[in-house]
């Protein structure tokens, strides 16, 4: 097929925000492409990994105790110095946590990335093909089925979307297979 | 002699019913050859306007035994009517087109016929004088065998917009 599935499409189908009619354009289209199976299970596991990192670094802190030194320190400032007029006003504790983990995620996300990549080797390949979720499991499953030989059909050659978006695959049949453009409309209809 | 007039006219007779056969033959081979060049100029092609609803149920008979429409994505829709089908004779090379119920025209074009007697054929489906939906596309097409261009809004609906040329 001449059109790949664009990013911004497969990511909107992992996080479920397609139509049930496009999730099921799109999830055809999966089953047909092994390119688009393994762009969504990257997607799956680096999720994962970020999921997981971000996990790890909530269980890690400790936030009461590092609210009451926050407290500690403010109090400590306003002994020193009573003339600033240090307060405390909404959200200091919110923004200083921020700060604070905003490292520690990006190191974290950067460390889910690492591994990614490191996992996704050539000795991984069962790890790459096991599926995480239904949608995959049907992809695959599709993948394994033996391609029986075309002998009638129709197949896109090429197809311009101009500024809609669009998905293309095919429906196989028996071995014929029937090609199918989805494209979003996303004008009011003409009366 | 009575006998030998006789032979000898049936021999005349033989040879003008021969005549006239050959020059029969010859004629139709002429036609024969006449209609084939003028089917291979042109394809006949045929465009299938369907409206797929995802509430309620009921498929319109003559779209039963397209096997395409009971599978994924078009089982999403349990209620499918067939609005209108334009069967148009197209030159390889010409195009033709297929006002939808939707205000868009659909622009069919027969490109050429392969040597496994299929054809190549582009669709565009545009507002009048826009580029507003399916500025082209071009498939490879087995006599007779659809393609689908689906997607467009219409009366609650989508429409399902299937084209075969043979």
């Amino acid at each position: 097929m001449s059109t790949e599935l664009d990013d911004e499409t497969l990511q909107r189908f992992y996080d479920g925000d397609l139509s049930p009619v496009e999730e099921r354009v799109v999830q055809a289209r999966i089953e047909r492409e092994p390119a688009a199976q393994r762009r969504l299970q990257e997607l799956e596991r680096l999720s994962a990994w970020i999921q997981v990192s971000a996990d790890e670094v909530g269980a890690g802190l400790d936030s009461d105790a590092m609210f009451a030194a926050i407290e500690r320190q403010i109090a400590a400032d306003e002994k020193a110095n009573p003339g600033r007029g240090l307060r405390v006003v909404a959200g200091a504790w919110a923004s200083s946590q921020r700060r604070v983990l905003w490292p520690l995620v990006a190191v974290a996300a950067a460390a889910a990335v690492a591994m990614l990549t490191l996992s996704s080797g050539p000795g991984d390949e069962a790890a790459r093909n096991a599926p995480k979720r239904e949608k995959t499991r049907v992809a695959a499953h599709t993948q394994e089925a033996p391609a029986r030989p075309r002998v009638h059909g129709t197949r896109v050659e090429r197809v311009d979307f101009g500024n809609s978006t669009g998905t293309v695959f095919e429906i196989d049949s028996e071995g014929v297979a029937t090609a199918v453009v989805w494209i979003a409309d996303d004008e009011e209809e003409t009366p | 002699m009575i006998a030998g007039r006789s032979v000898f006219g049936r021999r005349r007779w033989l040879g003008a019913t021969l005549l006239l056969g050959a020059l029969g033959l010859a004629v139709q081979g002429v036609g024969s050859q006449a209609r084939a060049e003028d089917a291979a100029k042109t394809a006949s092609a045929q465009v299938t306007l369907i409206l797929g609803h995802t509430d309620g149920t009921g498929v319109s008979p003559e779209l039963e035994k397209i096997e395409a429409l009971k599978k994924a994505p078009f089982d999403a829709f349990p209620r499918k009517a067939l609005l209108k089908k334009v069967d148009l004779t197209i030159g390889i090379g010409s195009s033709q087109e297929v006002e939808l119920p939707n205000g868009r025209k659909l622009k069919l074009s027969v490109l050429e016929r392969n040597a496994a007697g299929g054809y190549r054929v582009s669709i565009s489906i545009n507002k009048p004088g826009q580029q507003d939906y399916l500025p082209v596309m071009t498939v490879v097409a087995a006599p007779g065998d659809p393609f689908f261009v689906a997607g467009q809004k219409h009366e609650g609906g989508t429409l399902i917009v299937g084209v075969s040329v043979r």
